[in-house]
């Protein structure tokens, strides 16, 4: 069976993406805040529900990069074919 | 502290009642002790028991108290399963004591003997009336025998509590009425729903404006099954199948209308001055004479209604009163309210519903420039937290307690005391007239207006 290497750039580029996701959410959490004119204690209240929506917007990146690279496969191949 | 009248408060007084119910006490009369000691607290004591649940003021915890050592004896008319089921609720009435069980259906009597052995057996009634050492008695026949012998019963000194509706004909209705009130004699309805914590939680709610001003009202009770009973022999299916025939029965409006129109005008605090209706034989052909489907619009004066339906060939709604508010909606069978805008939702999931909402309601359906408005989803809040569950409505009202073992016990408390539980009879007068007079409407297939000889001194039209 083949190993697979993860190099360490992967992981720290994987963790960078899902650290921005969750500050993402934890934006719209403020926002959402503000605007409905909520208290400010759901900053902390609503971290379970940061944090799924933190997770899914992560997952959502994860498959729009999936299918770039799916989609960008062939033309690769063909440069370095030539 | 909880003074004054808001969710949180009735959520404060429901963890009185929590710490109470988890010492294990699950006797009926420290229910009611418990249950009346904390709505008083909650609310301010007496004089709110006095303004919004009168009817209460007859079975404080303290007047249980001068009474603890003091049993009623009572007798129960009528031992079919309604009847089997008071009998298990007055095992757990320690201020009750069933002296008689009297049934002219042997099987019937054989089954009740059995449940409370010190009972004694009668088969006429009449003989139980002539009984002095009988306080009261609880009447549990088909409707068309209600009125007589209420009527049989007052006038020989009994108290009585007796199953809704009241009669099967409005002249019957006012004759009880007026034979209540020129006598002393008690005289309870099964009207459960008044004795129920979670019916006068949100009623009281609805009162203190939660849901604003009150625009409508639907109700429906949907089961699927033919309500039949089976029958040992052919002669006794009218005897046995008496909902199903017009001359004893008042059909699905008096079997089950009348809980759902008393807590409209109870919500209301007023008397629907018109009704019509359609009633049909729709599925169930089978030599029933009431209808198994009906739709019926009571009509208020100022012009809000409440729309009642009651199917039993599909059970997908349930049973369901719902109190519709210009700000929210008060579901009182489940017992939880809906807010139109609801500012109890944290801010980040009413963010993400407006997108959503956004999303889909972008998707024109059958035009460029409609939508679906389908139904939105609204966040229950309960009216209690506590033990209570809510059932399918195939069957009675599911919560763990509806009040029904609230009533009975007061009414046997009453029957110590002599004390009247105010309102009980109105109440039930006005919503067995209104299922009466929905059925004329039915019958005759126009709109009837409450005709003024059958108006009584209480609530307004």
């Amino acid at each position: 069976m083949k190993d697979i290497t993860i190099k360490g750039s992967t992981i720290r580029r994987e963790l960078v993406i899902l650290l921005v996701s969750l500050v993402v959410a934890e934006g719209i959490n403020v926002y959402a805040i503000i605007s409905m004119a909520r208290p400010a204690k759901e900053l902390f209240t609503m971290v379970g529900f940061v944090t799924v929506t933190g997770v899914a917007i992560y997952i959502i990146l994860l498959i729009i990069r999936l299918l770039v690279k799916l989609a960008s496969k062939p033309f690769r191949k063909k440069q370095t074919d030539q | 502290m909880c003074n004054g009248l808001t969710p949180h408060n009735f959520r404060c007084r429901t963890e009185v009642t929590m710490k109470t119910e988890e010492k294990g006490n699950q006797n009926v009369d420290m229910g009611l002790r418990s249950f009346i000691k904390s709505l008083a607290y909650m609310t301010g004591g007496a004089a709110f028991l006095a303004s919004t649940t009168p009817w209460l003021t007859s079975c404080t915890p303290e007047k249980l108290d001068e009474i603890k050592k003091e049993k009623a004896r009572v007798a129960l008319i009528g031992s079919g399963s309604r009847g089997q089921y008071h009998i298990h609720n007055l095992l757990g009435i320690s201020h009750a004591d069933l002296v008689t069980i009297c049934d002219n259906y042997q099987p019937n009597l054989e089954a009740a003997l059995a449940l409370y052995p010190t009972a004694k057996g009668e088969t006429d009634y009449h003989k139980v009336l002539e009984d002095k050492s009988i306080d009261g008695v609880i009447i549990a026949v088909p409707l068309y025998l209600h009125a007589q012998i209420t009527l049989d019963a007052l006038s020989a000194g009994k108290h009585v509590f007796c199953e809704k509706a009241m009669a099967l004909r409005p002249e019957d209705c006012k004759a009880v009425y007026d034979a209540y009130k020129a006598g002393d004699r008690v005289l309870y309805y099964c009207m459960q729903r008044m004795y129920d914590e979670k019916y006068i939680k949100a009623i009281s709610m609805i009162k203190e404006g939660l849901i604003g001003d009150i625009v409508g009202m639907r109700c429906h009770w949907f089961r699927n099954a033919d309500w039949r009973r089976e029958v040992p022999s052919p002669e006794l299916e009218r005897k046995i199948n008496w909902r199903l025939y017009k001359e004893y029965s008042g059909g699905l409006m008096t079997e089950l209308g009348s809980h759902q129109l008393e807590v409209c005008d109870w919500a209301i605090g007023m008397v629907p001055s018109q009704v019509t209706g359609m009633g049909d034989i729709v599925y169930w052909k089978d030599g029933r004479e009431v209808w198994d489907s009906v739709n019926v619009v009571y009509r208020y004066s100022d012009g809000r209604k409440i729309n009642y339906e009651s199917l039993i060939s599909n059970k997908f709604n349930g049973m369901e009163e719902q109190i519709l508010g210009k700000d929210g909606t008060m579901d009182l069978s489940k017992g939880v309210y809906y807010l139109e805008d609801d500012h109890s939702i944290p801010g980040m999931r009413q963010l993400l519903d407006q997108v959503k909402t956004g999303i889909f309601a972008s998707i024109p359906s059958a035009g460029p420039s409609w939508r679906p408005e389908l139904k939105g989803s609204y966040v229950p809040h309960a009216v209690l937290e506590g033990k209570f569950s809510v059932g399918t409505g195939e069957s009675m009202v599911s919560a763990d307690r509806d009040g029904a073992d609230e009533i009975r016990s007061a009414f046997c408390q009453s029957c110590i005391t002599g004390e009247k539980a105010q309102n009980v009879v109105e109440e039930a007068y006005y919503s067995s007239m209104l299922c009466l007079l929905g059925n004329q409407a039915m019958e005759e297939q126009r709109t009837i207006d409450f005709p003024e000889e059958y108006k009584i001194p209480y609530l307004k039209f």
